[in-house]
């Protein structure tokens, strides 16, 4: 959800696209550590759907026109996953898991806090 | 109660120990708003030693005290090699909190894990820059040309 939100924001704002594909980067990095196939921006082929169509297609994030705005929207997503995956950190049986999603959760804080700076 | 858990909890005392004496370091080399957020980094430092101190002494063990120094990982003549500095102690903050989200449960877990998300963000500011995997040693940032964000 963040990443599409990333590759949202960059499509609207192309001038942001620098300075946000580090942190789409990690996101990709926490996926692929999560165990998670590698997330695409193109849809199922539809092959594969006409047999099963999903009856709840993701929509495309709304990015506001203004670049600021659209990365305040990024920092507010990022805080909000950041405070779940402590909770999420809490709940896992696994006390490896645990703290991969832990440090997971850091990372996310340390973008929102990045983003707010400015950086 | 785990052993475990106060093995973890004095490794995180011992980290808050050193960041403390970086940041008593590194804060000199500073000026103006930089001095500021070394030294509000510095406090919230000394306010989680007594916490975990604490946290210590509650389980009937005795907190492991700070070493008179510390060797610094390199020469901290100027601002710069202070930010260096602060990145280093906050790292090695998180490694601990890391570990401790690890051996700990319950309240204990999401004590360490709120306190690590503290940590890199701290550690992100004087980076000027993110990790993927804040205080997982095992899995060091690859920093790779940065991937298109469409893929």
């Amino acid at each position: 959800m963040l990443i599409s939100t990333y590759q949202a924001t960059a499509e609207r704002h192309p001038t942001l696209t620098e300075r946000l594909a580090p942190l789409a980067a990690e996101h990709h990095a926490h996926l692929a550590a999560l165990g998670a196939p590698a997330a695409t921006a193109t849809p199922a082929t539809p092959a594969a759907t006409a047999t099963a169509a999903p009856s709840l297609v993701p929509v495309a994030p709304v990015v506001s026109a203004d670049p600021r705005r659209a990365v305040r929207a990024l920092v507010t997503a990022e805080s909000r996953a950041a405070a779940d995956r402590v909770g999420v950190a809490v709940a896992a049986t696994s006390p490896d898991l645990a703290r991969l999603l832990a440090a997971i959760g850091a990372c996310e804080a340390t973008h929102a806090a990045l983003l707010r700076e400015g950086r | 109660v785990s052993d475990a858990e106060t093995t973890a909890l004095q490794a995180a005392l011992a980290a808050e120990h050193a960041a403390i004496y970086g940041y008593g370091v590194a804060g000199a080399r500073l000026t103006g708003a930089e001095q500021q957020r070394a030294q509000k980094a510095y406090d919230a430092h000394r306010a989680r030693r007594d916490q975990v101190a604490a946290l210590i002494q509650g389980r009937g063990e005795d907190p492991a005290a700070a070493a008179p120094a510390y060797e610094l990982p390199f020469a901290v003549g100027g601002a710069a090699a202070a930010r260096r500095l602060m990145v280093r102690v906050e790292e090695g903050v998180a490694a601990a909190y890391a570990d401790l989200v690890r051996a700990g449960a319950g309240d204990m877990r999401e004590l360490a894990a709120r306190v690590l998300q503290e940590v890199a963000v701290r550690a992100g500011l004087w980076r000027e820059g993110s990790v993927p995997f804040p205080g997982l040693l095992e899995r060091p940032p690859t920093r790779p040309a940065p991937a298109p964000i469409s893929s």
